[in-house]
């Protein structure tokens, strides 16, 4: 009799590697890229980078401060001119040079008693600002705010 | 592996072991202390006009350390500084890192300097200066500045405090060229600028004043002059004129006895000008009124001294007009007699003499007034006619001002006010004093008496067409080295108001040993009526009678 025996047929089957499935995880992937190199380089950019920035701004920092005194220095200068020019302005305008010109140059002489006329000038009218009372609403404001109630008092 | 091993050490060493002291000796050569100079306060005339302001100048050091052969150094500065060589090395052994050379130097000096390209063995270092535009114009009055410019005379010297400012502090690190690094500085006191001072003369007045001392001067060939003006209802100084005279631009460099204000630094004996204040001392007492009278026979003899007018002229009977319209001597002394010690010292007193007018003006002397028990004759009658007494020019003017002002006195000032660098005044000056001489009524009757002696007596010259002119003259001997008084030695002087109704201006002229004439009345009464014809017509003051002829068209 025959027996009917079930057959054991062995199919192939791919298996990961061991550490193949972490390796074909997002996350392994990653790792993957990141080498030794590659870490290195990053952490030198993380460093140089915002080493290059503050020394570029001291850079500027400091070029900004030597640019304040070259100013500054332009400023002295140019109050000392003008404190010269204010020197030469009064010695020209002093009265011992006016009169030694209009003497001298313009041939004029200093008027007698009798080349001078006294004129009655009249008093110019003052004129008074026609200054309003305060309205209601600045009597309220003064009344809030003693400040510029105080200000308001003539 | 080993030298980065290496490196780090080192690096350890210097961040972490010695970088504590490092980083300390770095600042300690980086940073330093920058004081932050003030700008000393301007002096402005009483419209505002500059009389005294700062102009940039540059003064030279060495910097001994960085110096190899000073002898060398020494040879290529001096003849250029105008200094001596061994006088350089003086210096240069003075300190280690710096040594002034010269201070102030003009730009000529400074750019040969330069020329040397002596690297950082020298260094220059701006400074304000001091600059006088006008000159010798109110020399006297406002005085000049030392070299680091604190104030020596004058109202320099007054108010140094007040035009001196405060200086600042800052900290701030230095790069390798010495310069400063801005972003580095910490300003740690704010410099504050000087105030400036608003002064109570007239640039024009001052002027019109010296003008006429200079042509007086030449005119009498006197040793020494002095002519003042002063606005009668405030005390204020509108001229003070001194000569002979010295530049405040030189300043140390004048010689010193002309640094002296003399007007409130010296006495003399004011002669016959002194006569008026007697007579409002006699009206005020009511122990003489105007019409009583003395006779002046032309002498007077008191113990063994013999009292006798100028030129020995007799006057008969004068009343106190009189005596101040002739200048009687003979008649002032009966007064003094009349009023008796006491009532004239305490007038004398109460006119100020004796004691400092408080002007605002560094030097000022009490002058000699002796207590009342030293007046003893013929001291009180000679005292009458300004001898035996000494006074100040300005205490002089300042006790007429009083007669013009009502009998109050005022207090002289040379100083309106204080402005600070944005132009708010932020102090004025009074010169009211609420101290009172004599009555108004006795004021007002003494300028009376001294109007007549200008249009009747001894002050014809002073007289002012269209202006009525109070004023007395006055001619004072001088004090013999040797005792007595010398009579070849002379002091001219005039003292007046104007106008005499309601005086304005009142004006002092004294010319001392004047050559040839010598009288007040000849020497110094001209130069009154030349310099306050002139004022007035500068203040506008309308004249108070019609002008002898019309101008012409």
């Amino acid at each position: 009799m025959l027996a009917v025996v079930a057959r054991t047929r062995i199919f192939p089957v791919l298996l990961p590697e061991p550490g193949a499935r972490e390796r074909g995880s997002r996350a392994g992937r990653r790792r993957a890229r990141f080498t030794p190199l590659t870490r290195a380089l990053v952490a030198a950019l993380l460093v140089v980078v915002p080493a290059i920035a503050y020394v570029s701004q001291s850079t500027a920092t400091t070029r900004t401060g030597y640019a304040i005194l070259t100013l500054r220095e332009e400023i002295t200068s140019l109050q000392a001119e003008n404190a010269r020019l204010v020197v030469g302005v009064s010695a020209l305008k002093s009265p011992e040079r006016i009169e030694r010109a209009a003497r001298g140059r313009l041939g004029m002489v200093q008027p007698t008693p009798a080349q001078m006329a006294a004129l009655t000038v009249p008093s110019p009218a003052v004129a008074v600002p026609a200054v309003s009372g305060p309205t209601v609403w600045q009597r309220v404001s003064a009344l809030l705010l003693g400040r510029e109630a105080a200000a308001s008092e003539r | 592996m080993g030298a980065l091993a290496a490196l780090l050490f080192r690096l350890t060493q210097l961040q972490v072991v010695r970088g504590g002291r490092l980083a300390g000796i770095a600042q300690r050569q980086q940073l330093a202390t920058i004081v932050l100079e003030p700008h000393r306060g301007r002096l402005l005339d009483r419209r505002g006009r500059p009389l005294a302001i700062n102009v940039e100048a540059t003064s030279i050091y060495a910097v001994p350390s960085a110096i190899e052969d000073r002898a060398r150094f020494s040879a290529q500065v001096a003849p250029i500084l105008g200094l001596e060589e061994d006088d350089v090395l003086a210096r240069l052994a003075r300190g280690r890192y710096f040594a002034w050379l010269a201070r102030k130097v003009p730009a000529g000096v400074v750019a040969r300097i330069k020329a040397l390209r002596l690297g950082d063995q020298i260094g220059f270092r701006s400074e304000d200066q001091r600059a006088y535009p006008n000159g010798v114009l109110a020399a006297h009055l406002l005085g000049f500045v030392g070299i680091d410019n604190q104030g020596l005379a004058g109202v320099e010297l007054t108010y140094d405090s007040t035009l001196l400012g405060r200086a600042g502090e800052a900290i701030a690190a230095h790069d390798g060229m010495g310069r400063v690094l801005v972003e580095t500085q910490r300003t740690a006191v704010d410099p504050v600028d000087g105030s400036d001072l608003l002064l109570t003369i007239d640039q024009v007045i001052q002027h019109i004043t010296e003008r006429e001392l200079d042509a007086a001067m030449v005119r009498t060939h006197a040793r020494t002059g002095m002519v003042a003006v002063m606005d009668v209802p405030t005390g204020e100084i509108l001229a003070l004129a001194l000569r002979p005279v010295f530049d405040p631009n030189t300043g140390t460099r004048a010689r010193p006895d002309l640094w002296m204000n003399r007007a409130v630094s010296e006495v003399y004996e004011p002669g016959s000008t002194f006569k008026v204040f007697l007579a409002a001392a006699a009206l005020d007492s009511r122990l003489v009124d105007t019409e009583q009278k003395f006779f002046d026979p032309g002498f007077l003899k008191v113990g063994d001294r013999v009292i006798r007018n100028a030129n020995g002229k007799k006057h008969g009977w004068v009343a106190l007009g009189g005596i101040l319209r002739y200048s009687s001597n003979v008649g002032a002394a009966q007064v003094a007699m009349r009023l008796g010690r006491s009532v004239f010292y305490r007038y004398t007193t109460a006119f100020g003499f004796g004691t400092p007018s408080r002007v605002d003006l560094p030097g000022e002397v009490a002058g000699l007034v002796r207590s009342p028990a030293e007046w003893v004759s013929p001291r009180l009658q000679t005292i009458a006619f300004g001898q035996g007494i000494s006074v100040t020019p300005l205490q002089l003017l300042t006790a007429a001002s009083a007669l013009g002002n009502n009998g109050l006195l005022v207090r002289p000032h040379a100083v309106r006010g204080v402005r600070d660098r944005q132009g708010r005044t932020t102090s004025v000056t009074s010169g009211q004093t609420g101290r009172r001489a004599v009555s108004a009524e006795s004021a007002r009757a003494v300028l009376r008496m001294m109007t007549t002696a200008v249009e009747e007596g001894t002050g014809a010259l002073a007289r002012i067409e269209g202006y009525p002119v109070a004023g007395k003259t006055g001619t004072s001997q001088k004090p013999a080295p040797g005792g007595g008084y010398d009579s070849q030695r002379f002091v001219a002087s005039f003292l007046g108001l104007v106008p005499a109704d309601r005086p304005a201006l009142a004006i002092l002229v004294i010319l001392d040993e004047p050559l040839g004439a010598y009288y007040g009345s000849a020497v110094a009464a001209p130069v009154f009526r030349e310099v306050a014809a002139q004022t007035l017509w500068h203040l506008r003051v309308p004249p108070r009678t019609q002008l002898s002829e019309p101008p012409p068209r």
